[in-house]
């Protein structure tokens, strides 16, 4: 009987599992398939979508959202506990946040996780602070500035004030806040940040000193370590990476501290043809796919594919920037001047201008041709989901509207001019291309002698421009990387700061 | 307007002065907002775990998957 049975259990070993499904390939293994290589790996800089999955899974924030449709329900993750007020661990003026931090974490390198390098990971975020970057996110509510430069460019923070604010105490990290704010927590909760200080350290990052920690502020990406380079304490590692042809293999972390993954690895390929994507996911030579939304029938009907339909989250979809503030020598604003030839640098600073653009694109041929019908209008700069019962969105396609701000903008010099410039979208999206023609058009409709030329920049060359300034008008899928209200104020003011340098650019979001 | 809304305490008194800067938003259009897009994933049907909503880490939320949760079977 014992021979029988252990026989019978050699068979089974050897056949396939019986649960399987058929023309899958390699169960340990996931192949996800993008549109575009990532920018960077450096937590404190990724600010972009594709970065994100790398981002997101490699590294880890100190807690998180507990349910992904609750902004409000937050749960421990690298800290033991969410401080309160009820458990102790914030006071009751709302200032000071006590973070226990978790035992028995594991870096991949194999390091273990100490509150000293969640210090360092706090103050190395805020304190790198790339342009454009995310760094605001925590500047803002822990020492009360958007910037560590001032308007000149230069290092305006005290790192002394910084210092203090996050520190060590115990086996826990204590951060106070320049003033109370709510969306603190949140903020937290959607920046998986936390590295490892002596990695850092032996790989010529910043040495979480006074002395030194200018050097790395707003250096560019590729000078940073973690730009290609990855530590975190995340289910997953990178294995290899190679970001000119877009090819990503992640490993499982098998000392993880929660139970390990079910997946060994994960692929990412970046394949720009729609049609090629669709192939290799009916065709099982993937496992995932990135699609824009306006692909959903096309995804829908595809045999052995599913398709999980979400409501409308966080994301606020395809938006158009303006330049408040153009660098003068910019090619896109033309001839620099009024003069129906080009623009000024600061045309856009002029709140009729920015309305007259406004009623002049039609919202619902954007829905109709560049998202097949699947959206649902904005109401402003923050995502229903965080902020529920907004009014209707209060621009409609009006060419009468638009005439009326144009002749209004500028003592009716513009009218009479008119005027050119250049509208840059990044491909990666086939909706922009509908967007920024509707824009042309409309305006064109307006007035004939309104000129819009329309550039294709592939997507790092947007934020390299945007930061630079050189561009008065620009298309960026937007998803405000947290998912609090922090980001859409931090946006919000700053677009409004119409003489803050590069003011357009803080508005980066995620974006594919 | 936007600091004093982050401290008040009540959330719905915050939303409530949130509702009111957005609406001061979208009269001066600091950017021009179009559509939230209806997101989906696609996966093939051997994937497992795409609808989990715990432990997410945040990424659901751009429609990017947290390949944790996931599996294939």
């Amino acid at each position: 009987m014992k021979r029988f049975s252990l026989l019978l259990a050699a068979v089974l070993a050897a056949l396939p599992a019986a649960a399987d499904a058929p023309g899958m390939r390699n169960k340990g293994s996931f192949i996800q398939l993008t549109t575009r290589s990532w920018f960077t790996f450096d937590p404190a800089a990724a600010f972009d979508a594709v970065s994100f999955i790398v981002t997101g899974n490699v590294y880890e924030p100190l807690i998180t959202f507990k349910n992904v449709d609750d902004p409000e329900a937050l749960m421990p993750f690298l800290a033991s506990q969410v401080p309160s007020v009820a458990n102790g661990l914030l006071s009751k003026d709302g200032l000071r946040y006590r973070f226990p931090i978790r035992e028995g974490v594991k870096f991949h390198s194999g390091d273990p996780l100490t509150p000293e390098d969640v210090r360092y990971s706090l103050l190395r975020f805020m304190l790198h602070d790339i342009e454009g970057g995310p760094s605001a996110l925590l500047l803002r509510p822990v020492l009360g500035v958007y910037s560590t430069r001032g308007e000149d460019g230069k290092i305006a923070l005290d790192f002394e004030k910084a210092a203090a604010a996050v520190r060590v105490d115990g086996d826990s990290v204590v951060v106070r806040l320049a003033a109370p704010d709510k969306t603190f927590l949140k903020a937290l909760a959607s920046l998986p940040i936390v590295v490892s200080k002596p990695w850092s350290i032996a790989h010529g990052e910043w040495d979480g000193t006074a002395g030194s920690w200018e050097r790395f502020n707003d250096r560019p990406l590729e000078k940073s370590y973690y730009h290609d380079h990855a530590n975190g304490t995340a289910p997953f590692r990178v294995e290899s990476a190679d970001a000119e042809s877009g090819s990503l293999l992640l490993k499982r972390h098998d000392a993880y501290w929660r139970a390990a993954a079910s997946l060994e690895e994960v692929r990412l390929r970046v394949v720009p043809s729609k049609a090629l994507r669709l192939w290799m996911l009916e065709n099982g030579d993937a496992d995932g796919s990135y699609f824009e939304d306006r692909d959903f029938s096309e995804a829908k009907d595809l045999d052995g594919v599913r398709v999980v339909e979400q409501p409308f989250y966080a994301s606020l979809g395809e938006v158009l920037f303006f330049g408040f503030q153009v660098d003068a020598a910019s090619p896109r604003i033309g001839s620099g001047k009024l003069d129906g030839k080009g623009i000024s640098p600061d045309f856009f600073s002029n709140p009729d201008v920015r309305k007259g653009f406004a009623a002049a694109l039609d919202y619902e041929g954007y829905l109709k041709r560049g998202l097949g019908m699947r959206g649902r209008r904005a109401p402003g700069p923050v995502p229903e989901l965080f902020l529920p019962g907004q009014a209707p969105a209060a621009t409609v396609f009006d060419l009468k509207a638009a005439e009326r701000h144009f002749k209004k903008a500028f003592g009716g010099a513009l009218w009479e001019k008119g005027f050119s410039l250049t509208l840059a979208y990044s491909p990666s999206n086939a909706s922009r291309v509908v967007l920024a023609n509707l824009m042309k058009a409309g305006l064109e409709k307006v007035n004939p002698k309104f000129r819009i030329e329309i550039q294709r920049l592939p997507s790092a060359e947007i934020y390299e421009e945007a930061e630079a300034g050189r561009l008065p008008l620009f298309i960026a899928g937007t998803t405000p990387t947290i998912r609090t209200l922090t980001r859409s104020r931090s946006a919000f003011c700053t677009a409004r700061a119409t003489t803050r340098r590069r003011s357009a650019t803080r508005t980066r979001s995620s974006t594919r | 307007m936007i600091e004093e809304a982050a401290a008040v305490s009540d959330p719905e008194l915050r939303r409530e002065r949130y509702r009111k800067i957005s609406a001061a938003a979208a009269e001066d259009p600091a950017q021009i907002y179009t559509y939230q897009p209806a997101r989906f994933s696609a996966v093939r049907d051997w994937v497992r775990g795409l609808d989990a909503t715990d432990n997410v880490n945040n990424l659901r939320l751009n429609n990017f998957p947290y390949f944790y949760s996931l599996s294939k079977s």
